[in-house]
């Protein structure tokens, strides 16, 4: 016997494959199996009649599938051909109705009649046998085969198609072969001969929990009622109202026949059809159906469970469920026996549908002994399984058969079940667990039996859906973890020159780092314990709850991370990956609190940043009072309520006051005086306020003192005012028409940033040439630059109010005052030095004592909206 | 506008006794109430109390000299008081109502333990702990005969607690004669004392003592007679010390129910400080039941814990970590009552739904060891939360009957148990190691300090240089530029300026440039030169025999508490014993 599968790629292909296999009937019965996900029924017929055509004599064996298993491996969308040919073993086809002509069901005996006499003989060991999904009498027709050829292995199931949906009921799957199609349909293939030795086996998984029951009602697939109870709500009792939502959960947990008690009968759950919708009273199989019960409720949608064929009263069944430890154990044994098994010529395996919906990946994995095998078959809704000598009718079960007329071996791989440490935890206390809720059930404490299911099947289907998979939490599940988990401390970790990386690396070294950035995030972040997500390309969050984890630990593991990631060898691309480690954060903060982290690093140029969430959130009172203050200054505006106010300014040698600096006030509604501390800040930023209060400003002091004569005023001007024209050019023009221009003092705020000197340069020209003056203000505060005295031919020199006021307390201040005073005396310029904020008697003596021309302040002058005589 | 450095605002504690319990827990619960944002730092003027009727002439006389402390409590720039007058000397009660500058009658004040009229009082609730443990005894025990332990008359505590006791006695028609009283010292030297008490009183069934210090002494006599507190006779102290969970049988004592004394003293100051309203305040206390007399403070009622409701998993951790919540919350350490939460949610959880997956044990477990790591121990004792445990683990299950869970939440149970014994021993090898290490260090200074001189001029430096052997971690050395002679005849008075002789920052020593030394002693408490992050400090004296030579000012840890007093006499030594070797004539 030999064999030799191959996917069918075209039909020049094909004949190809077959040309080089050399097949020839001659030698020995030929089977060919076709297994079609990618073929529609008639496409299916076409194939096998050009097979037929290549191989004269062969025999062929055509069925839809899902998915295909050639060499042991699963793949969907392809067709699978498997050539088997026979050394003297005889094969024998057929493809039977297995409906009449008045679609009535072919009754089960009648079929069993026709099987053994078209196909089996007295050495037959092993028959494939497929039907398709609507005989509904398929428990029963394998059942009786047992009694009808009793020595024959029997293997197969019922074809599906790839277009599957399990919420529906299938009978979209077809049997074909050279002759044609059929979804109505029985197809055959018997081996027989004296030589030939079969073995057939199955896993499934399943385990039994709790006592027998019966069913006491049915309505063809529908099961009524268990035990006289309503038969969907006890199962929906059991597994937990998700039910409703995850239909799917019903693969967990299998009602077991009592008498082959680990193989699942596929029980469907469904609450949305009416008997009616769910059985067709047109069809003739479902009119007996109706009629033996006359009395049944048909409108009405209700819940109920199905199986995938006839049910009948009386049967025993038990309740079970699928757990991975014991689909494990279950592979084991069955594949010692397979590794045992001398006649390892061909190998048959069916796997079911329902099977990679329990755990992810479980039939590839099951596969994974077989990878090096000629194991061809498919994936099938519904299995049949040789157990314990007698053939049954299963579901969600793996089923194989080996056969063989000569010793021989196949190439397994006995390694592939070592490593199932990934798959499964310990379950022992599962077991228990689901023991202890039969318990609650055999008690009728049914709501606490399934409220416990519920936590079960929701930690299954965890498994279920999120298992095995390497991807990486995204933004998604980390905010689902900061609401439910209370993950409060989250570390972003992004890398920003990346697209610049194009430019220089080829994208494969680009991947590479990108691989290897998120491996050592990964690996690190599971090493301590902390949840990683990706967040987008390059962008990674780290995320821990500060119940476990202190802010100080957090950040030394981060920094250290950094260190790692930045330190990586030459292999990859150096990147500078950027942390900013966020504390107190809310699903709602989060955002916020990185981009301004974000700001805040890329303006301190810094590559590790630490903050809490709310420190960076603005302060609301601020707001307000923000608000507030814009407000004010435009009431001011337009009610006339800026308002200058005037300080004079005493003449240390004449010891009189010399000249008045005009200071800004603001006057709200209830008479409030503002000072500019409070809005200028505001006012600048919004920028044409500013411009407002300014021209407002200089307005009324020009008119207060335009037809004064022995009286001059200061007034402060910003490099912004002297950026804006139209405030220039009012200057200008006033001081080129009044009488008195040297009565005017311009005070030029420094400690703005100057940009365009020319500019300032430009002014002061002016300003002089024009008559009037020109002071510096606030000399000494901030870091004032030296450059400007030097540079600004000013009249004045205002030192900063910090100096002066603690002048005689620090000697560093005097010091400073010293040096100004001293400056002035080798200085060839005619300069004034003003001391302002000299609020006693003391500092105005330390001000004498180093020749200070001008004292202002308390000491001599409030301000005062009046001019003080 | 300007960028001036903002000095902290300094409140000065005043009391007594540091190395008491009760001194010692009122203190750090007053540091631990500050806010994190308030630049506050507190400072504990801690003088002595003077039994002069019983004290030898010796230990008055240093105890005097000691005392000196509390001047500085006037001279220092202190912006708030926090005074606990307790059993001070009844003259310098009234100095601190008159005697004092008009600057210093300014200064915010809130006096704890107090019935000075017209002051802001923080008092305990006496009574509402009183009347639960005596009702509990006379109701749920059937107790008729009890006695109690006393302190002294001078002290307000003490007098009221024997009122309201007897009061509660007789409300439940029980009687209580001058035979039944005993008063004590209030420190834990009273065995003597409650000797007397049990021999006048054979068929004692409960004993009231009015702290847990006294309660000490009880014990001793006691164990004397071979009773055993909790079972033959009831016992129970004031004040919930750590002591009292430490001690064995673990003494049952009423203390402060949802905040303490020092916490409550603090909020109110600082309200009183920043020019709100404040009115005297009482602080309730409540009864924490131990192993002498056996209270449950909370029920855990099944039903609450069936429905997993969070306030109930709360109040748990509340029960068994009942120091927790009056202990200052740093916001980035780990939250443990948060932790707690989790856990035991995740275990009622799983033991509602009758299963536990395994990662989810494992996931559980993982908390319970960090929730141990970060110091859980810290906040109770032992046996009372073993025995919290146990009862939770019970009443789990029967709840749990024979579900298979059951196993694995009992597992996490023993786990908690395990970590508990684990703790505690890993807590008493620090303790031993630390001090076996002091001693070392210990020895170094002293070897040092005495060793012969190798340099001249930089040989008065090398006390300071090796201060941090004393074991002192955050802490200012300042020392007169000439030592005070102590007149007992006369208010001591110092000069107006003091020299920062060192400072010693996380165990690093700093000395100061000669010309930077100098500093008014008004500025003690302020100075930059203090770290910054030390939010408590202790000022000692340093003085030998009946010269003062300055002031050591250390960071309030729990070693100071116990031995700072023992560091300055080390330290005011090693300063006499500097200067002596100058003058002293020797054979060449």
């Amino acid at each position: 016997m030999f064999t030799w599968n191959f996917q069918y790629i075209s039909k020049a292909r094909l004949a190809e494959a077959f040309h080089q296999l050399m097949l020839d009937s001659k030698k020995g019965d030929i089977l060919i199996r076709i297994h079609t996900a990618i073929h529609l029924e008639d496409e299916a017929v076409d194939l096998a009649r050009f097979i037929a055509g290549l191989v004269p004599g062969a025999h062929i064996f055509g069925t839809s599938t899902s998915a295909i298993i050639s060499w042991g491996k699963l793949s969907q969308n392809q067709c699978v051909i498997s050539v088997t040919q026979m050394t003297k073993g005889i094969i024998k086809t057929a493809l039977l109705p297995t409906f009449d002509e008045n679609n009535y069901p072919v009754p089960v005996d009648t079929l069993c009649q026709r099987v053994k006499s078209v196909v089996i003989d007295e050495h037959t060991k092993l028959m494939l046998t497929f039907l398709t999904g609507k005989y509904l009498d398929v428990y029963h027709f394998v059942e009786r085969c047992n009694d009808y050829f009793p020595k024959v292995q029997m293997i197969g199931g019922l074809a599906n198609t790839s277009d599957i949906s399990l919420r529906e009921f299938l009978d979209s799957g077809f049997v074909f072969n050279e002759h044609g199609w059929s979804n109505k349909g029985i197809l055959l293939a018997a081996i027989s001969g004296q030589e030939i030795e079969s073995y057939s086996s199955y896993a499934t998984g399943v385990q039994v929990i709790g006592r027998e029951t019966e069913i006491t009602d049915t309505f063809g697939t529908c099961i009524l009622s268990i035990d006289g109870k309503d038969a969907a709500k006890e199962f929906r009792l059991g597994v937990g109202d998700e039910l409703h939502n995850k239909p799917e959960l019903t693969n967990l947990f299998p009602y077991v026949y009592s008498e082959i008690s680990d193989i699942p009968i596929f029980v469907r759950f469904s609450d949305d059809k009416s008997i009616e919708e769910m059985f067709d009273e047109k069809l003739p199989s479902n009119m007996r159906l109706y009629t033996a019960h006359p009395e049944i409720e048909r409108h009405h949608k209700r819940e109920m469970i199905n199986a995938n064929h006839n049910v009948q009263k009386g049967k025993k069944l038990r309740r079970a469920f699928i757990y991975d430890r014991k689909i494990i154990s279950d592979n084991r044994s069955m594949f010692r026996r397979i590794e045992n098994f001398e006649k390892a010529e061909t190998i048959f395996g069916y796997s079911c549908i329902a099977r990679s919906m329990i755990y992810s990946n479980c039939v590839k994995w099951e596969l994974s002994a077989y990878e090096n095998s000629n194991m061809c078959g498919c994936i099938t809704e519904g299995e049949i399984a040789h157990v314990n000598g007698r053939n049954t009718f299963a579901n969600c079960s793996f089923v194989i058969s080996v056969i063989g007329e000569a010793p021989a071996t196949q190439e397994y791989n006995p390694y592939a079940f070592s490593h199932t440490d990934s798959l499964a935890a310990d379950n022992r206390e599962l077991l228990a667990y689901l023991y202890d809720i039969e318990n609650c059930f055999a008690q009728a404490e049914q709501s606490a039996a399934a409220e416990s299911l519920k936590a079960f099947v929701r930690d299954c289907e965890l498994k279920l859906l999120y298992s095995e998979s390497e991807d990486i939490p995204n933004a998604a599940a980390m905010n689902l973890d900061i609401k439910v988990k209370g993950y409060d401390r989250i570390c972003m970790i992004n890398v920003f020159d990346t697209s610049s990386m194009k430019t220089v690396f080829s994208q494969h070294m680009i991947n590479l780092t990108y691989r290897n950035y998120l491996t050592t995030c990964l690996s690190y972040a599971r090493k301590k314990n902390y949840t990683v997500y990706l967040i987008g390309d390059w962008q990674v969050a780290i995320g821990a709850p500060s119940y476990m984890i202190a802010l100080s630990e957090f950040v030394s593991d981060m920094k250290a991370l950094q260190r790692i990631l930045f330190e990586t060898t030459e292999e990859y691309i150096a990147i500078v990956p950027i942390f900013a480690v966020i504390d107190e954060v809310t699903a709602e903060n989060l955002n916020a609190a990185y981009y301004s982290a974000r700001v805040e690093m890329t303006q301190k140029n810094t590559q590790f940043l630490v903050r809490n969430a709310n420190y960076g959130k603005l302060d609301e009172e601020k707001i307000k009072e923000r608000y507030h203050m814009v407000n004010v200054v435009n009431y001011a505006i337009a009610h006339d309520k800026v308002i200058p106010y005037f300080q004079g300014i005493y003449d240390n040698h004449q010891n009189k006051i010399h000249h008045y600096e005009s200071l800004m006030r603001l006057e709200d509604e209830n008479g409030k005086i503002y000072y500019p501390g409070s809005f200028l800040d505001v006012a600048r930023s919004y920028g044409l306020l500013y411009d407002s209060l300014s021209a407002i400003m200089i307005r009324k002091v020009f008119q207060r003192f335009q037809n004064i004569e022995n009286k001059s005023v200061s007034l402060n001007l910003s490099i912004r005012d002297i950026k804006n024209p139209e405030i220039i050019n009012s200057i200008f023009e006033f001081l080129s028409t009044t009488k008195h221009p040297e009565n005017f003092v311009f005070e030029i705020l420094e400690n703005e940033d100057i940009s365009d000197y020319d500019e300032l340069i430009a002014f002061v020209d002016r300003i002089h040439d024009l008559g009037a003056q020109i002071s510096i203000d606030d000399f000494g505060s901030g870091f004032s630059n030296l450059q400007h005295i030097a540079n600004i031919h000013s009249d004045y020199l205002k030192i900063d109010g910090s100096i002066v006021r603690k002048c005689c307390e620090d000697k560093e201040m005097e010091n400073l005052l010293a040096l100004i005073a001293g400056w002035k005396k080798i200085s060839f310029r005619p300069i004034k030095i003003i001391a302002e904020f000299v609020e006693n008697e003391e500092i105005q003596q330390k001000l004498l004592a180093y020749g200070i021309d001008y004292s202002q302040g308390y000491l001599f002058s409030k301000p005062s909206p009046e001019l003080p005589v | 506008m300007q960028n001036e450095m903002r000095k902290p605002k300094v409140i000065a504690m005043i009391l007594e006794e540091i190395s008491s319990e009760f001194s010692k827990e009122l203190i750090q619960s007053a540091v631990n109430a500050i806010p994190a944002k308030e630049n506050v730092r507190l400072v504990a003027l801690v003088g002595k109390y003077i039994d002069r009727a019983n004290d030898l002439e010796s230990f008055q006389s240093y105890k005097k000299i000691y005392n000196s402390v509390f001047r500085l409590d006037e001279l220092c720039h202190i912006d708030g008081m926090i005074i606990h007058l307790g059993s001070m000397s009844k003259r310098r009660k009234k100095v601190i109502k008159t005697g004092y500058s008009e600057q210093f009658q300014r200064i915010p004040k809130v006096f704890i333990a107090s019935d000075i009229e017209g002051e802001t009082v923080i008092n305990y609730d006496n009574e509402s702990g009183i009347r639960e443990a005596v009702d509990c005894l006379v109701n749920v025990e059937g107790l008729t005969k009890f006695c109690m332990l006393g302190g002294r008359d001078d002290n307000f505590d003490a007098r009221s607690r024997k009122q309201i006791f007897i009061r509660s006695l007789s409300e439940n028609n029980i009687s209580f004669s001058d035979k039944n009283y005993q008063k004590t010292d209030m420190s834990d030297a009273s065995e003597a004392e409650a000797e007397k008490l049990l021999s006048k009183n054979p068929d004692v069934q409960a004993i009231f003592c009015v702290n847990d210090a006294a309660a000490k002494g009880l014990y001793a006599a006691m164990k004397k007679r071979e009773l055993i507190p909790g079972k033959d006779i009831f016992v129970f102290g004031f004040d919930n010390t750590h002591m009292a969970g430490e001690i064995f049988p673990t003494l049952s004592s009423i203390g402060a129910d949802h905040c303490t004394l020092g916490q409550k003293a603090l909020e109110v100051l600082l309200d009183k400080m920043n020019g709100k309203e404040t009115a005297s305040a009482f602080v309730p206390t409540r009864l924490y039941g131990r192993e002498s007399f056996h209270y449950e403070m909370y029920d855990y009622t099944t039903l609450e814990m069936i429905q997993m409701d969070s306030s109930f998993i709360y109040r748990m951790f509340d029960d068994c970590l009942y120091r927790y919540r009056n202990t200052y919350f740093d916001r980035e350490a780990v939250n443990l009552r948060r932790l707690f939460y989790e856990y035991i949610s995740r275990m009622l959880l799983c033991m509602k739904q009758r299963y536990m997956s395994a990662e989810e044990y494992q996931n559980i477990s993982r908390m319970i060891d960090i929730f141990f790591e970060k110091g859980a121990m810290k906040y109770t004792d032992a046996t009372k939360l073993l025995q919290s445990i146990d009862r939770l683990q019970n009443s789990m299950n029967t709840i749990l009957k024979r579900s298979a869970s059951n196993s694995m939440i009992n597992r996490l149970f023993s786990r908690m148990k395990d970590k508990i014994i684990c703790s505690l021993e890993e807590q008493r090898i620090k303790e031993n190691n630390a001090m076996l290490q002091y001693q070392k260090k210990l020895q170094d200074f002293i070897i040092i300090c005495s060793a012969q001189k190798y340099s001249s001029a930089k040989n008065s430096d090398r006390i300071f240089r090796n201060i941090n052997k004393l074991g002192v971690e955050n802490a200012a050395v300042y020392l007169f530029n000439l030592p005070l002679k102590y007149d007992p005849s006369r208010r001591i008075n110092f000069p107006e300026k003091i020299c920062l002789r060192c400072v010693v920052r996380s165990g690093e020593v700093y000395l100061l440039p000669e010309e930077r030394r100098q500093i008014f002693l008004r500025e003690m408490f302020t100075r930059n030169e203090l770290p910054m992050k030390c939010r408590g400090y202790a000022v000692f004296p340093l003085f030998y025999t009946d010269l003062i030579y300055g002031f050591l000012l250390c960071e309030l840890t729990n070693d100071i508490y116990k031995r700072g007093e023992y560091i300055a006499m080390e330290l005011g030594n090693a300063v006499y014993l500097e200067q002596k070797s100058k003058t002293l004539p020797v054979h060449s």
